[in-house]
């Protein structure tokens, strides 16, 4: 895209977007690409659903969009940005994780499961309960 | 036929009257003799044949043929002034049906290549006449040369009736003569319409405006089209092509007979639009008003056949559409732009050598047969000129006014803040000469200042905006997406933004509003 066109599209302000809508897309795309190993896709996609869900104010949204990227960096062979990505997941979805079992989030519940099976073991165990993880 | 007839506004002019007079008169004496009449006309086949063999702009040439032997047959009898309703197009027929069967009896006045009817008709644009006087020649200085003297033949075949009204006939055609001396008289062709008329430098655009040119100047019919956002360049190549066509003086008209620029946002194009262009260039603006007549808020393949035929005698013209995006836009789609890609997707089915150039800002899609997307051309113009260029186009407007001398350094960081778009560059100019004594161009105002909306009334990322406000609604929202993520989109995330929008991508990445690199 042209910065001239991003400028452009500048006005009016992102407020009217429907982040919702983009986190939810942008976090299925990523699983899918995850899944295929497609990481560096899934990783970009994945720091697009932390934005907008950034943009939201959503936490628990946010932690799971954190973790994930952090899995997706790992599997990047970058441990220490994803150490990053997991360290600042905790602050942000660590007082709401129960999110994961409601039914709005079953998918995020899928991608957690994908996700949490290979970071590393500092955060699960400081943060996530194992039973919630039965695959881990 | 009637109905269609009805519609054609009566010719005015003093030349239509008196070749109308003249041939009515000259009909009428032969409706007095009757042994004459067969050879003037003879039957209805044979009208119908003539007709649906030579009329190219009949919808229907068999139910017209019938039509026009009844009223001819009903015109010999009753009613002459029938004539006086047709249509250049009709005229042409039956002077082609009078001629044949007139030659013998007008031959010095009617059928010499410089005789009273080849002018009228050659006056009148239709050089088709001419060529027929012309294959008629040998044969009437044959029947001259057998007969002696041409008139005393006239005589002969004509009659004591047409003996005596015969020298009336001629004052008629005498008439007709005087009319021809009229300059008003003269149908006015136009081989050039609304070309641009600028004459500033268009810098770094050489190689784009000859890719143009070449693109312009093969063989048979094509459809060519460059697409980029307003403001960046697409009217300058097409200009600067222009002036390398004209370079040597005017094109020959066997090699290039007319080129029409219309301007989509003031007039919606399509058959009617183009046919009355056409009809500008070529002289026949009968044509043009029957192709309206006929289209009557309806257009069908078969008026495109017609069209295409029209397009087909008028040999190679260049038809320039600037702003296709009013009619190419997803948003535009009525019944016009819809009748408007039909023409396209016809455009390359049928023989002639019309070419139809598209400057727009959304692209064609789905692309019609024959299209070529100028893609290499666009590219640089998307990349704004170089920087160098940039700058001298700024120091060119900036000429007048006491910002001329500025720095070289400071008027590049300017250019780069207008991403070297020519009509970014030409805005900031404009609004540096309005303003010139209440600013102070240093790194300060550079630093501090959106150098793209400084004047209120002319921003280009408006007129971007604008553009881009013609897009769907899922389109803009995924433009949206793209331009709030400012880094590059994996297109999986993209195309999961909608059910359909492996298609809107598609048109967006050919629109140049969004650019497609591997896979984001």
């Amino acid at each position: 895209m042209h910065l001239l066109t991003r400028e452009a599209l500048a006005t009016p302000s992102n407020d009217s977007l429907d982040f919702a809508r983009i986190g939810d897309v942008f976090s299925e795309a990523a699983m899918v690409e995850y899944q295929r190993a497609q990481f560096r896709p899934a990783l970009a996609l994945l720091i697009l659903w932390e934005r907008s869900a950034r943009e939201l104010g959503e936490a628990n949204e946010l932690a799971a969009a954190l973790v994930g990227r952090g899995s997706a960096l790992e599997a990047l062979g970058r441990p220490e940005e994803a150490m990053t990505a997991y360290m600042e997941a905790v602050p942000s979805g660590s007082a709401e994780l129960g999110f994961v079992a409601s039914q709005r989030h079953a998918s995020r519940l899928r991608l957690f499961d994908i996700w949490i099976s290979r970071p590393c073991a500092f955060w699960r165990s400081a943060v996530i309960p194992n039973s919630l993880f039965p695959s881990g | 036929m009637r109905r269609a007839l009805s519609k054609v506004p009566k010719p005015q002019d003093d030349l239509y009257k008196a070749l109308t007079r003249s041939w009515d008169e000259a009909l009428k004496l032969a409706e007095e003799k009757d042994e004459m009449l067969d050879r003037f006309f003879p039957a209805e086949q044979l009208a119908e044949s003539q007709w649906s063999a030579t009329n190219p702009y009949s919808p229907n040439p068999e139910q017209d043929a019938q039509a026009l032997a009844a009223v001819l047959r009903e015109w010999l009898i009753r009613d002459v002034n029938v004539y006086g309703r047709w249509a250049e197009s009709e005229a042409l027929e039956f002077a082609r049906l009078a001629l044949t069967f007139y030659q013998e009896e007008f031959a010095a006045d009617l059928v010499e290549p410089d005789g009273l009817l080849s002018q009228a008709f050659m006056v009148k644009g239709i050089n088709e006449i001419r060529a027929l006087t012309l294959q008629a020649l040998p044969l009437l200085r044959q029947i001259a040369a057998k007969e002696g003297d041409h008139h005393s033949e006239v005589m002969h075949a004509l009659g004591e009736g047409l003996d005596r009204n015969f020298q009336r006939v001629f004052h008629e055609f005498a008439e007709l003569k005087t009319a021809l001396t009229n300059p008003y008289v003269a149908p006015v062709k136009e081989r050039w319409i609304g070309l641009p008329n600028t004459h500033d430098q268009i810098l770094s655009r050489t190689p784009q405006a000859q890719a143009l040119l070449d693109a312009l100047s093969t063989e048979g019919p094509a459809i060519v089209s460059i697409t980029a956002p307003p403001g960046f360049g697409k009217s300058a190549v097409f200009t600067l092509a222009l002036r390398f066509l004209f370079a040597g003086g005017e094109p020959p008209q066997d090699k290039l007979t007319g080129i029409a620029v219309l301007d989509a946002k003031a007039e919606v194009p399509g058959v009617v639009t183009f046919a009355r262009l056409l009809a500008r260039i070529t002289g026949w603006q009968d044509a043009a008003a029957k192709f309206a007549s006929l289209a009557d808020g309806q257009m069908d393949s078969r008026l495109r056949r017609l069209f295409f035929d029209f397009l087909r005698q008028s040999r190679s013209v260049w038809l320039i559409v600037e702003n296709a995006e009013a009619v190419l836009a997803p948003a535009a789609s009525t019944n016009l732009s819809r009748d408007f890609r039909d023409l396209l997707s016809e455009w390359c089915n049928y023989d002639h050598h019309a070419k139809l150039l598209l400057l727009t800002r959304h692209a064609v899609y789905p692309e019609p047969k024959g299209h070529r997307r100028l893609s290499a051309v666009e590219e640089v113009l998307i990349g704004g000129l170089p920087l160098d260029d940039a700058i001298r186009v700024l120091r060119q407007r900036l000429k007048d006014t006491r910002f001329c001398t500025a720095a070289e350094t400071l008027l590049g960081q300017i250019a780069q803040k207008l991403h070297r778009v020519p009509m970014a560059l030409e805005q900031f100019a404009a609004y540096l000469s309005k303003q010139a004594e209440g600013i102070e161009l240093d790194q300060r105002f550079v630093e501090q200042n959106d150098l793209l909306r400084l004047d209120p009334s002319e921003q280009l990322p408006r007129v971007i905006r604008e553009n881009l406000n013609l897009l769907d609604t899922t389109s803009l929202f995924v433009l949206r997406v793209v331009a709030w993520a400012a880094m590059p989109v994996p297109s999986s995330g993209l195309l999961a933004l909608h059910s359909d929008a492996s298609a809107l991508l598609t048109r967006l990445v050919r629109s140049n509003q969004l650019s497609a690199s591997e896979g984001t």
